[in-house]
């Protein structure tokens, strides 16, 4: 019995160090790659000019004052949307409320930019983008956003995929100040087709359209 | 003791083994950062080199930030990201979620390197797919769902992309999906939509952000790329809205005929014309001065004036409003018949205006066309000659009807390609634009000569001088004509189809206003969407439409009794139409049979 609980504990002992062994190159593997490869395989052992590091985050950027608009620029939309997405975003708008509402509100106002060749996806690129700044800022219930919401509604170079998001966003909105004569008000101005859409959510829309398209 | 040792002994196993099972914030990284991919060994990589038949493969080590190292990681993404569908899932691309390297290697041939293509991402040429220097730029999952696009296009079932006739890019030559479809005959984006919503609803793999970033690559697809979307997103439903003499304007209910009178902020025995903008959805009413109104759903009317130029009140001749990318152009005719065109620039966050040389000097422009140049515009003159207008103008003789008959009126399809006329004989003539040549002709059937004819999504309508309408289904030559007469006791000058877009009320509340409900006796109530109020089934087995008003609040369908059951019924129009929108009709259950009502038309009985 006592030889069993010896064995129990190596074994524990040894899983532990693979666990950590692994956890460790795992970890490496995402951070450091030189430092992988070296251990891994001599046979593919990286020159040092490599220097593979991983860049800073947005967040980090952004604490460091690099401004908003720059980094929105990155034709690299994957850290942007670890930016907008993480639990942290809430407490970076608090922090940067103001530079935040001006960097998104530069981004949505401008021309979308010219398709140049069917394959050329730039503007569903750019729409990608913008439809991310504007879900990112659903979940903050901030009745300082509301004003940017409104502008994209009215605005006649909007693209329809944007006021309809916007649009579920205002009457997501808790702290509307006479809510019913605002969307009363509002209506009257919009078109109906987005009207009908903000009945949706984003899910709604692609569950509706991938079970019901034939 | 040993019992005691034993047990702390598991705990403490226990307790490390499960704290080590927990993810570690460093290995719960986005898929979507390329510097959150771990590298392949070298042995993976050669097995997926040789499987997949990688040519010319850039240099750089595998986990370095060369292009090398990019695909690498991308690959072995494709390998990693296989998802478990379940059972049920019809969404499409189901070979690709399974197993994405799987399928890439089935359907392509080999990949090679096209790096001289600076701003391509990837294309396939006979069943092969060359990656563009932008692939390496490009995120992560974006280069998956590239690569899944583009394997779906060596698959022969699956269409070639086509023109787009509308959308975010129209005039673009094989930009669009004809349809969205979850089928054998789905397109590349097609499929690329059920790659990206289905990988971000099945994965356990991915992160929150990765989910929205696939979420929204299928919505920015969608709203750009599709000819066709299906109707449950916002199904329009054609409204007869007719103006008599008197300058009152009236919105006609199909099938109870009631005039649902519209306000305006315009005197109302000033207006003289009305038409439908495409673009805004709502109705333009001419006053006899020349100014433009747009009337909008429950608006009382906008001066569209100080749209065009901000300043001073101006007197539109025409004018035809269209999309291309989100910019809105808007051609008009002023009251000097000069031709103009605005549009919005937002870096100056103001509305241009320009003449764009279109300057007419041997004729009276009359009437602007929608058309597929983005350069030129075909123009009417008040003659009913056609022009052609860009740097210069010539008559545009491969559209004029023959015999020296001139045209009563000509209009062109928001969708872009057509160009229809009606000639002062009464024949009707379709123009292809692109082929330059007619593609049909018919004289319209006799009920009169019409003064006009008007589109909405469905149904066209030749409008006769006796307050009275030749309707037909667009695109269904089989059905004939029929005749529609407006029930009302003034003279009707002009009319117009607008667009009521309706969601369906299965998946969509609506609510019933309970006066009808009770006053109607209704037991069972549906939305009526052509009119965004309630319809129902009375208690005596009546169908009941809610009126515009009080008095009208209990309108009796009167030509069928002891109806058991009411339902709506949408049919998808044809695949072969370029595009089109679904047809709807009220479907009443009566001893046995369906008789299907469709709006101003006769009803009938199917068994």
């Amino acid at each position: 019995m006592k030889n069993l609980n010896y064995l129990f504990l190596v074994i524990v002992v040894l899983l532990l160090i693979g666990k950590i062994k692994n956890s460790e190159l795992a970890t490496n593997s995402s951070r450091n790659h030189s430092k992988i490869s070296q251990d891994n395989n001599k046979a593919f052992m990286l020159p040092l000019s490599g220097n593979y590091t991983k860049a800073p985050s947005i967040e980090d950027k952004v604490g460091q004052g690099v401004s908003l608009e720059k980094l929105l620029e990155s034709k690299s939309q994957g850290p942007i949307f670890s930016f907008l997405f993480a639990p942290e975003f809430k407490k970076h708008w608090q922090q940067n409320k103001k530079a935040i509402l001006e960097a998104f509100r530069e981004r949505l106002s401008k021309p979308m930019p010219e398709q140049k060749e069917p394959h050329d996806t730039s503007f569903q690129n750019e729409l990608r983008l913008r439809i991310a700044l504007v879900q990112s800022l659903v979940k903050l219930q901030d009745s300082e956003i509301q004003p940017l919401f409104s502008e994209v509604l009215k605005s006649e170079n909007q693209h329809w995929l944007l006021k309809w998001l916007s649009l579920r966003s205002l009457q997501q909105m808790k702290n509307i100040d006479n809510k019913e004569q605002y969307f009363s008000d509002l209506y009257k101005e919009l078109d109906p087709r987005i009207i009908n859409l903000s009945k949706y959510s984003e899910e709604d829309i692609l569950d509706r359209l991938t079970s019901n398209a034939n | 003791m040993q019992t005691k040792l034993n047990f702390s002994l598991k705990f403490i196993a226990s307790l490390i083994l499960a704290l080590l099972a927990i993810p570690k914030k460093g290995l719960a990284l986005d898929y979507n950062d390329i510097s959150n991919l771990t590298c392949p060994s070298q042995q993976e990589f050669s097995k997926s080199t040789e499987t997949l038949q990688i040519r010319n493969l850039p240099e750089g080590n595998i986990c370095d930030s060369s292009k090398k190292s990019h695909l690498a990681r991308v690959i072995k993404m494709a390998n990693d990201l296989a998802v478990k569908l379940p059972q049920n899932w019809k969404g499409g691309a189901a070979e690709a979620l399974q197993n994405p390297f799987y399928y890439i290697n089935k359907m392509t041939s080999f990949i090679d390197m096209d790096l001289s293509q600076s701003d391509s991402i990837a294309y396939n040429m006979g069943g092969a797919i060359y990656l563009g220097s932008f692939f390496f730029n490009d995120d992560p999952l974006s280069n998956l769902i590239a690569l899944v696009h583009e394997s779906r296009h060596s698959d022969p079932a699956a269409p070639l992309h086509t023109y787009c006739y509308q959308g975010d890019i129209p005039f673009f030559g094989a930009g669009c999906d004809q349809l969205f479809s979850v089928d054998k005959n789905a397109g590349a984006y097609a499929y690329q939509v059920s790659f990206s919503y289905g990988l971000a609803k099945f994965s356990d793999k991915l992160s929150a952000s990765d989910k929205k970033f696939l979420i929204d690559d299928a919505l920015s697809t969608i709203g750009t790329r599709f000819n066709r979307i299906p109707s449950l997103l916002a199904t329009p439903h054609d409204v007869l809205v007719v103006l008599d003499d008197k300058g009152k304007i009236f919105e006609v209910e199909p099938f109870t005929n009631e005039m649902v009178p519209r306000q305006t902020w315009v005197d109302n025995k000033d207006i003289s014309r009305i038409e439908f903008n495409n673009k805004t959805n709502k109705i333009l009413a001419w006053t006899e001065e020349g100014y433009v109104y747009s009337v909008g759903g429950n608006e009382k009317g906008i001066f569209f004036g100080k749209n065009i130029d901000g300043k001073k009140p101006l007197k539109v001749i025409d004018l035809q409003q269209m999309a291309t990318g989100t910019t809105s152009f808007l051609y008009f005719i002023n009251e000097d018949r000069q031709i103009k065109y605005t549009y919005f620039d937002p870096s100056a966050n103001k509305v241009v205006s320009k003449f764009s040389g279109f300057q007419a000097k041997d004729f009276k422009p009359e009437r602007v066309i929608l058309s597929p140049n983005e350069d030129k515009r075909e123009i009417l003159d008040d003659e009913g000659i056609l022009h052609s207008m860009g740097r210069t103008s010539f008559v545009l003789s491969d559209f004029q009807p023959p015999d020296g008959r001139k045209w009563q009126q000509v209009y062109g399809s928001y969708l872009f390609q057509d160009i229809f006329g009606l000639d002062k004989t009464g024949t009707f003539w379709i123009y292809d634009h692109y082929k330059k040549t007619v593609k049909s002709a018919f004289q319209t059937s006799g009920f009169g000569l019409p003064i006009k004819v008007f589109e909405g999504t469905t149904l066209r309508a030749f409008l006769l001088d006796n307050n009275s309408l030749e309707l037909e289904y667009i695109g269904t030559q089989n059905k004939p004509p029929f005749k529609y007469t407006v029930p009302s006791v003034s003279k009707i000058v002009d009319a117009v189809f607008i667009r009521r877009y309706q969601a369906s009320s299965t998946f969509a509340e609506f609510p019933v206003n309970p006066l009808f409900v009770n006053e109607c006796k209704i037991k069972t109530a549906l939305l009526n969407p052509w009119t965004g109020k309630a319809m129902g089934l009375s208690n005596t087995n009546s169908l009941i439409f809610e009126g515009h008003d009080e008095q009208h609040l209990c309108t009796e369908y009167s030509y069928i009794k002891n109806i058991d059951d009411i339902s709506l019924e949408s049919t998808e129009p044809k695949e072969s139409a370029n595009i089109g929108y679904s047809s709807t009709s009220l479907n009443l259950s009566v001893d046995m049979h369906t008789v299907k009502i469709k709006p101003y038309e006769p009803y009938e009985i199917s068994k």
